[in-house]
């Protein structure tokens, strides 16, 4: 979150009208520095946008067990800025709050605080066994998926129908595939390399 | 005692935490994942089940406040043991550990205790990259008020950590996570051992000599000993005798035993994980550089540490800055039959 503090002081300094966005989860938002940011972002009126990705889960600590409040997105009022509360895996909605908060910080109307609740379907790392967490718990919140939900509203929309999903996964499928050949046929990098760009 | 049986260094810490907590009710633990996962580096395994969610807290990620709170809570008489999950996240809260922590008991003319045991996990090898990888208990022992604690293996972890709860003062336990003994990520292991059942202490400043030798002291720590171990084996083979010995502690450093072991075999090679600069194994160096009316050196002293880079993610690149069991044997070997340059 800082340096996006910093990214959106040099785009107002440079005359850009570039926006800085920080992403972050809702374990994070604990740390001093979310509040050290939102009051610099406030006070400066800086064209930042912090969003805070509401998974419930910082590794197995759930958000009832670490923070005091249940919304996030509430703390905005102490830092003198919007926070807009997105509702659970609403795609639609993110892009609304987000268009608004863009517009607003081209404006000089300074930061929002945006908070999006969505789910965590995977442990937090490679080797994480998930005890803590309750079984099934998953299966219950993959109902809610995004990624179909946005696509069934598209489809209703008439802006995707069989045809252009199948060339969009094509296209997807195809772009990691050469990614992993990349990966899995290139050679290890030379030791020497190791000491190579401590310094620009 | 009752029968020893083998526990990862892990279950050691474990061990040593909860038969200090039910000794005394003031001990108590904090940090992040600590209480339902029993820690990312099971450091304190099943100790939820058996003394519950106010003696086993889990924090929100807010090192600054947990750790400062450990401060607070020990001067008001309590024994705090906060865990920080890795050593590499010290930057958010090192003012409560060197401003406050460290620097209170001082500061209050010696009227202030502070028997806070802050734990860490340190250490590479397994590509976690440059921001999880690091050891940097160098650091911790420049600064002053800090006792630092860096176990090779359970035994010594068990004591070391009844030792450092018992103490008045703040102390840093790093343990390596190459060495924990996790089902998940490679480990050395030697670093799993015999642990009696009953508590026991193992006093600060008591190096360890771990095998004996007369041509070459590899003085390290931590997981290195585990490297050292194995690199000395090798050069038993080729009729060199490597004594290894493990510092245990850094703060109190035992600078005595390794006084002792160069004054036998002339040879020095430091073996450490932290990185090369400024650092322990200069700290080693200097000590016998001030000695040298107590030692004859038969070779330069020869330091193995990570160069001045951030630990790289790519293996290759990695194990390169990584001291290994190879690159000790080999700084063993070419100290062999060196001739030192002469005074006019
Ligand atoms: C200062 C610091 N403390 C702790 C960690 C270890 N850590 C990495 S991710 C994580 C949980 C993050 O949870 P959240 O912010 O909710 O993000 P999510 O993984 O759920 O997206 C923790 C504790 C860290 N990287 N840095
Ligand atoms: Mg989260």
């Amino acid at each position: 979150m800082p340096p996006a503090c910093g990214a959106a002081l040099a785009a107002k300094r440079l005359g850009k009208d570039s926006v800085a966005v920080a992403f972050f989860g809702e374990g994070a938002a604990n740390q001093g520095t979310f509040h050290e940011s939102l009051n610099l972002a406030g006070l400066w009126k800086l064209p930042v946008i912090f969003v805070c990705e509401d998974n419930k889960w910082a590794i197995s600590v759930d958000k009832d067990h670490s923070t005091a409040i249940p919304c996030v997105a509430d703390r905005a009022a102490a830092y003198a800025m919007p926070g807009i509360a997105v509702a659970r895996n609403d795609a639609l909605e993110v892009f609304k709050a987000a268009g608004e908060a863009v517009a607003r910080a081209r404006k000089g109307g300074g930061p929002t605080l945006i908070e999006v609740k969505t789910d965590r379907y995977m442990g937090h790392f490679q080797g994480d066994a998930e005890v803590y967490r309750p079984k099934g718990e998953v299966d219950q919140l993959r109902k809610d998926d995004p990624i179909p939900a946005l696509a069934g509203v598209l489809r209703a929309r008439g802006l995707l129908d069989d045809g252009k999903d199948a060339t969009m996964h094509g296209r997807v499928h195809a772009d990691v595939s050469k990614a992993f050949d990349f990966a899995r046929q290139s050679a290890y990098p030379d030791p020497r390399e190791a000491l190579e760009h401590v310094f620009a | 005692m009752t029968a020893a049986r083998k526990l990862t260094m892990a279950q050691a810490i474990a061990e040593a935490i909860g038969q200090e907590m039910e000794r005394d009710s003031t001990v108590f633990v904090m940090g992040e994942d600590i209480a339902k996962y029993g820690g990312i580096f099971g450091a304190t395994g099943g100790l939820l089940d058996r003394f519950g969610p106010e003696r086993i807290m889990d924090t929100p990620i807010s090192e600054s406040a947990f750790i400062g709170a450990a401060t607070g809570a020990a001067a008001e008489g309590m024994r705090p043991i906060a865990e920080l999950m890795f050593a590499d996240f010290f930057g958010v809260c090192m003012d409560q550990i060197y401003n406050h922590l460290a620097k209170n008991t001082y500061m209050s003319g010696g009227s202030l205790k502070l028997p806070v045991v802050l734990m860490t996990a340190i250490g590479g090898g397994y590509s976690d990259a440059a921001q999880h990888s690091q050891c940097l208990y160098g650091l911790f022992a420049h600064v002053p008020g800090l006792k630092v604690v860096v176990p090779s293996n359970a035994y010594d972890a068990k004591g070391l950590m009844i030792q450092a709860i018992r103490d008045d003062n703040p102390v840093m336990f790093f343990f390596h996570k190459g060495i924990m003994g996790l089902p998940w990520m490679a480990y050395y292991e030697g670093s799993t051992t015999e642990v009696p059942q009953d508590a026991y202490t193992i006093p600060f400043g008591q190096a360890r000599i771990v095998r004996e030798g007369s041509d070459v002291t590899i003085v390290s720590l931590s997981q290195m000993v585990q490297k050292a171990v194995l690199a000395a084996a090798q050069l038993e083979a080729d009729g060199i005798r490597a004594e290894v010995i493990d510092l245990r502690t850094l703060v109190p450093l035992d600078v005595e035993t390794v006084l002792r072991s160069v004054a036998k075999t002339g040879r020095l090679v430091i073996a450490d994980e932290d990185y090369l600069n400024f650092g322990l194994s200069g700290e080693i160096a200097a000590s016998i550089a001030e000695h040298l009316d107590r030692v004859a050196l038969k070779s330069p002293v020869r330091r193995l540490g990570v160069p001045a880079v951030p630990i790289p993610y790519s293996r290759p690149l990695e194990q390169s800055v990584i001291p290994q069991v190879q690159d000790i044997a080999g700084a063993c070997r070419s100290m062999m039959g060196v001739k030192l340059a002469r005074a006019a």
